[in-house]
């Protein structure tokens, strides 16, 4: 670590973590009340835990995000952060905002909550994923600009890099984007439209430049590769992210009343969205081919070139599966997108912030370059718990999806009742319910990464 | 020029993404025919409302702009940046002539109060011909990067792999209206 | 310098041939001739303006392996879907 300041992301990549521990309890907690519905009620009502559960996943992330920027950045600008004060600042007023929310969600009604925080004022609540308090999302509004003014001084003092340059286009995107959680027009069909706006242009656009920025920082820190080489790719990736994924916001519009031409914009751009993630994948292998140095944190390596098939596979064809709109006309709102859902958030985004964790955490701790070997072994463990079972829960959903599509919707007259589906289904909730545990087991064996070799020697460089 | 080179010109990495844009038009022009298949009549009709003689300049403003950026290339290769930079203003001003017709196209359309949700066929032409647009004005800003540069003497015959990668999209750009003058306006 | 002549030959009569074939797609369009083997036709034509662009102005004749092909291979699938999707 060449700079003081970027130990403010230590606290950033702490609270990831625990709020991801979190995000999976709910999750568990939820695959159980779909087998055994009234599992934890009334304490927990399930359209709670799955507001906490998708909540917390995008917080989490959001801090991971905001410790990479902090870690990163004054890196590759070389030069100190602009305010390390106001980055713990924010720090503090992000965290209490997220558990306040989180407790407001678990512990009053949520109609309650919304008369609490006046939500009448400028009514932006009740949306899927912007569940949010109004005050809650200016709060997030506030941090976020404080963020972006604190990375944009570093890097306009410091060398301007293109990894940097990417990763914040993609910050500011993620925070224009979430401007539009605070439009909610009347028209219902333009209410959706521009939920999708944040929505999809968050993971299918603008996160897509900050997760290939952070994967070409990973790379270039472990493989040694010349920088120009990765700039190259780099652009070329987040050029086709950007020209499929912003056009390709049109599957959303398939069903919601928008014009007919959707049909085709949305599915022919969208079907090419794998192609970024494709190139990442070829891009993250071929660097490490290359590369021209051994690090010793091969854990981290392993979640960087983990992350690109991953991402490859849940984003692209997960997401190819069900985008074209002849085809979503059946799956849509099915399990298959539930199943798209989980392996994509967990390929490109989760992986993404614990391979810069895995990267960065060791010198934020004081080592040179990596955690002892025995660590590194545990992560590495976790990596592979954590990734199979994650799989494994894909497979479970998409199979109950499948099923479902077709007894419920494929079946003419035939057609069986949606709840009639879910029991005929049910043993595939309960699998991935099994996997769902395993992960959360492998989450368990991450974070003892983190306290197991301490007092043994650094991993050597290997020969 | 004859021997056989392993690679094609200019960085790789720019020839994934020419792969992958063509991947883009392939999937449009054919998603246009097929569906054109059910619907011919409708589409010959609203054909003949196209304004051939302006694409047939665009195609020709296109093809000229290409063999001008391939004249700036043997250029520069020859170490001739004075001639490369000339060629390259020249198929810059080639391009822009391609803008400006097409601009006057789209603005007739708009007269007309055609958009992408008039029938089917508009809906097509406008979405090919408008992504292609976006591609032309990309190209020009690539090509009038080269330009700059090629003035400020920055490329030689050893230092070429930028023009070549600008000029490789540039011919992307070229080869799909190639296809899209006689699929849309002419068959 | 005798490289870069017989190139700079080469290249211009490439688009020289380019300018003619547009000049008679054009025609074609022009004489208001229609029916299905025109529009192959037509489309034939275009296809190979489309292998000139990528053998010499891209100048994939040079690459070797698929590099040289890639550009082929999208003009004859599209070639065969468009003759799929007009005689259908």
């Amino acid at each position: 670590m060449k700079y003081t300041s970027q130990m403010v992301a230590k606290p950033y990549f702490i609270a990831a973590i625990a709020l991801f521990v979190g995000q999976i309890l709910f999750g568990v907690i939820m695959g159980m009340q779909y087998v055994v519905g009234d599992f934890l009620f009334p304490e927990i009502p399930f359209n709670v835990a799955r507001m906490v559960h998708t909540n917390l996943l995008i917080v989490w992330l959001l801090f991971g995000f905001m410790g990479a920027a902090y870690y990163m950045v004054p890196d590759e600008a070389e030069t100190e952060l602009h305010s390390p004060l106001l980055a713990k600042v924010m720090f503090w007023i992000f965290l209490a905002a997220g558990v306040v929310t989180i407790l407001g969600y678990l512990l009053v009604p949520y109609a309650t909550l919304a008369e609490i925080t006046m939500n009448d004022l400028l009514p932006t609540m009740g949306r899927e994923f912007l569940e949010q308090p109004t005050i809650i999302k200016i709060g997030i509004v506030v941090v976020a600009l404080a963020f972006l003014f604190n990375i944009g001084m570093t890097i306009l003092k410091g060398r301007k890099t293109v990894i940097n340059l990417v990763l914040m286009i993609g910050l500011v995107g993620l925070a224009v984007f979430f401007l539009f959680a605070f439009y909610n027009p009347d028209n219902i069909v333009l209410d959706k439209m521009f939920w999708w706006f944040v929505v999809h242009l968050w993971v299918e656009g603008v996160w897509e430049l900050i997760l290939g920025s952070l994967l070409a920082y990973v790379l270039i820190k472990t493989t040694g590769v010349d920088r120009e080489v990765i700039e190259k790719w780099l652009y070329v990736i987040i050029a086709m992210a950007l020209i499929t994924g912003l056009i390709g916001t049109g599957h959303h519009f398939f069903w919601i009343g928008t014009p007919g031409y959707w049909q085709w914009w949305g599915s022919i751009f969208s079907a090419l969205e794998p192609i970024p993630f494709f190139m990442m994948t070829i891009f993250a292998f071929n660097m490490v081919n290359k590369r021209r140095r051994q690090h010793p944190n091969k854990a981290a390596v392993l979640w960087a070139l983990g992350c690109s098939v991953m991402a490859f596979l849940g984003a692209g064809v997960w997401g190819f599966m069900h985008t074209l709109s002849f085809v979503n006309y059946y799956t849509h709102g099915s399990q298959i997108t539930a199943a798209h859902g989980h392996m994509a958030f967990y390929g490109a985004y989760v992986m993404i912030v614990l391979a810069i964790i895995s990267y960065a955490m060791p010198m934020l701790n004081g080592r040179k370059a990596a955690n002892s070997m025995k660590a590194q072994i545990v992560e590495m463990w976790s990596f592979w718990l954590m990734t199979i079972s994650m799989v494994f829960i894909t497979l479970f959903l998409t199979a109950a999806g499948i099923l479902q599509v077709y007894l419920q919707r494929m079946n003419g007259d035939a057609s069986l009742p949606f709840m009639v589906v879910q029991d005929k289904i049910e043993i595939f909730y309960w699998m991935r319910e099994g996997a769902g545990i395993i992960f959360l087991i492998g989450l368990i064996v991450y974070i003892a990464s983190f306290f197991v070799g301490r007092d043994q020697p650094e991993a050597e460089m290997p020969k | 020029m004859t021997k056989v080179t392993r690679y094609p010109p200019g960085e790789i990495i720019i020839w994934l993404f020419i792969m992958a844009e063509l991947l883009v038009f392939g999937l449009f022009f054919a998603a246009y025919a097929i569906t054109r298949i059910d619907n011919i009549e409708l589409f010959e009709l609203y054909q003949q409302n196209l304004d051939t003689t302006a694409a047939l300049y665009n195609t020709i403003a296109l093809l000229s702009s290409s063999y001008f950026v391939i004249r700036s290339v043997i250029a520069i290769k020859a170490d001739e940046q004075k001639n490369a930079y000339r060629w390259m203003l020249l198929a810059v001003v080639m391009g822009l002539v391609f803008i400006v017709i097409k601009t006057d196209e789209f603005a007739h359309h708009i007269d007309n109060g055609i958009t992408l949700s008039t029938n089917t066929f508009y809906m097509f032409y406008l979405s090919l011909a408008f992504f292609h647009y976006l591609h032309v004005i990309l190209g020009l800003v690539v090509l009038g990067v080269l330009a700059r540069n090629m003035n400020k003497g920055m490329y030689s015959s050893k230092e070429n792999s930028s023009v070549e990668t600008g000029a490789s999209y540039w011919h992307m750009v070229d080869l799909v209206w190639l296809i899209l003058f006689p699929l849309v306006y002419v068959m | 310098m005798k490289i870069k002549k017989q190139s700079t030959i080469v290249e211009t009569v490439v688009f020289l041939l380019l300018i003619m074939l547009t000049l008679v797609t054009y025609q074609v369009g022009k004489m208001g001739l229609s029916g299905v083997n025109i529009s192959l036709g037509v489309f034939a034509i275009a296809l190979f303006k489309g292998a000139l662009i990528s053998e010499h102005f891209m100048q994939l004749k040079h690459a070797s392996g698929l590099w040289r092909w890639m550009i082929l291979i999208w003009l004859i699938l599209l070639g065969i879907v468009i003759y799929l999707a007009f005689t259908a």
